[in-house]
């Protein structure tokens, strides 16, 4: 009983297993439109304005290739000795392919002693990933890393 | 219910940099997924989380869609004195989450290394000219 | 599985199915039922009483003459000895007691199927993984035995191995019984899957828990 929704290349059905998600709603993920690189480029604008950024000093350890888009571990960490005078403000990280171009804001400060941080992330597709780094003086180091999602190959029905 | 892990280390030396990892339950729905019948499923996400160190935020991320399901943090920071570390979750649809855990922070027994003006280590203060500077964060 | 996953699964501080092991934790000692009663009343320290229990699940039941697995097990224990109403299915509470008890078993090496008892529920186990089924006309053994070190789509197609169950699915997002995954497979070559609680699925899981004989417990174990 396959549903054939939508004939883009890039459909897939996925189906949850009911009773995990409250109310056992069966959900359907068709892949909304994809974000442009032309967003993440606003989406890094809004943060960082008009300043230059430079590249380096910013570390994105991401794999290469996901077992699963769905959780991907990142950790992104920016060489600073963190004292009161040279620190990070704050990490940001984009993406290209999500829906949304934004992941996550971090913010930290000279009593971080270490600027680090890891979570997992989601992606939707092979895409790049983005990392800013915002110093105390103001200016802005970035990384990026380029990743290749694939999708899971069988489907699961709910109940 | 368990709703977060925290770990964070029982003990540890002044001046040391610390990791702090914070893992909670949540769905993290991104708003993009639908049902079997075309309805959008509405976005529930955490959107922030925070950390305070005896009152004192020392660390904050903002978390959008993008954030994996039961979301993941570890970050670091430089352990001062004894006391609490406090941990809120705040999200859509009104969510509201805390947990904390304690640390025992022990001087590290190096002569200023705290630069604390108030150390009763009687080293320390025997060398305590008044010429110390005066903690800094 | 990569590193990273299993970096993710060996870090209790990391790995997402622990949250469910410290709700089961909350559970075993939680009173329920008619009888008012808790597990950890009877059964006392789980790292004691359950210790190795996961690694010969699942085991035969005297009362109904046939193997039960873990899930089946903590119901029949919740009916028979705390006049509780059993669990659903796949339901936060059932997953985190199991999730709970086979935690305990961690590193333990599965011993499953070695009660001669249950020797006849293996071999049907076995006939149901030899057993081509569904539109796809495909057998388990087809894809694990034969192809288990090759990809389908991206994905590894594994050995299939289920010493880490209940476990934190990637794709799922969240903790899942080794049942769900059958059920998921056997979906997806396009067959009707069998009910939670089949005695289908529970003599297929008996046969893979064999086939695993030796490895060890790696609940709650991370998968993509």
């Amino acid at each position: 009983m396959r549903q054939k929704l939508k004939t883009t290349r890039r459909t897939f059905l996925h189906l949850a297993g009911g009773a995990t998600l409250a109310g056992a709603i069966p959900i359907v993920t068709v892949r909304p439109a994809n974000a442009t690189p032309a967003m993440l480029a606003a989406a890094i604008r809004n943060v960082v304005g008009e300043a230059p950024i430079h590249t380096g000093k910013v570390k994105l350890d991401i794999p290469p290739l996901v077992e699963n888009g769905n959780t991907v571990p990142m950790t992104v960490s920016v060489e600073s000795p963190m004292t009161a005078d040279d620190h990070v403000k704050s990490i940001h990280v984009f993406n290209e392919k999500n829906p949304q171009p934004n992941i996550g804001n971090f913010y930290i400060g000279p009593w971080a002693g270490r600027a680090q941080v890891s979570t997992r992330i989601r992606l939707a597709d092979s895409q790049k990933v983005v990392a800013i780094a915002h110093l105390s003086d103001g200016s802005f180091w970035s990384a990026s890393a380029d990743v290749v999602v694939t999708l899971a190959a069988c489907t699961e029905e709910a109940s | 219910m368990a709703s977060a892990l925290i770990n964070v280390p029982k003990k540890a030396k002044r001046g040391d940099v610390i990791e702090i990892k914070a893992l909670t339950s949540h769905i993290m729905e991104t708003g993009y997924r639908r049902t079997a019948a075309g309805d959008l499923v509405p976005r529930d996400i955490i959107t922030s989380f925070a950390c305070r160190y005896n009152g004192r935020e020392v660390f904050r991320a903002d978390f959008f869609p993008a954030i994996a399901a039961n979301p993941y943090l570890s970050f670091f920071t430089v352990a001062q004195e004894s006391g609490k570390f406090e941990f809120e979750w705040i999200g859509d649809k009104g969510f509201a989450e805390t947990a904390s855990a304690s640390i025992t922070v022990e001087c590290a027994g190096r002569t200023f290394a705290c630069r604390r003006p108030t150390c009763r280590r009687p080293a320390c203060r025997r060398r305590d000219s008044g010429k110390r500077a005066p903690l800094r964060l | 599985m990569s590193t990273q996953t299993r970096a993710m699964q060996d870090d209790d501080t990391a790995n997402p199915g622990m949250l469910w092991v410290l709700d089961g934790e909350t559970l075993w000692k939680t009173k329920a039922g008619g009888a008012g009663k808790a597990c950890a009343e009877c059964h006392g320290d789980v790292a004691s009483s359950m210790k190795g229990v996961a690694a010969r699940y699942p085991a035969f039941d005297k009362e109904l003459g046939r193997p039960v697995t873990l899930e089946q097990r903590i119901n029949l224990e919740r009916t028979r000895h705390q006049e509780a109403a059993p669990l659903a299915y796949e339901s936060h509470d059932l997953l985190a007691l199991t999730a709970f008890i086979a935690r305990q078993s961690r590193g333990v090496a599965v011993t499953a199927g070695d009660d001669p008892q249950l020797a006849p529920f293996v071999e049907k186990g076995r006939d149901l993984f030899m057993r081509r089924e569904g539109q796809l006309n495909l057998a388990c053994t087809n894809c694990h035995d034969d192809n288990w070190d090759k990809h389908l789509a991206g994905s590894a197609v594994t050995q299939a191995q289920p010493n880490g169950y209940p476990e934190y699915r990637l794709e799922w997002q969240t903790l899942g019984s080794l049942e769900r995954r059958l059920r998921g497979c056997i979906t997806g070559v396009r067959a009707q899957a069998y009910d939670f609680g089949a005695p289908e699925l529970v003599e297929l899981e008996l046969y893979l828990m064999t086939r695993a004989k030796g490895m060890t417990v790696e609940s709650p174990a991370v998968r993509p």
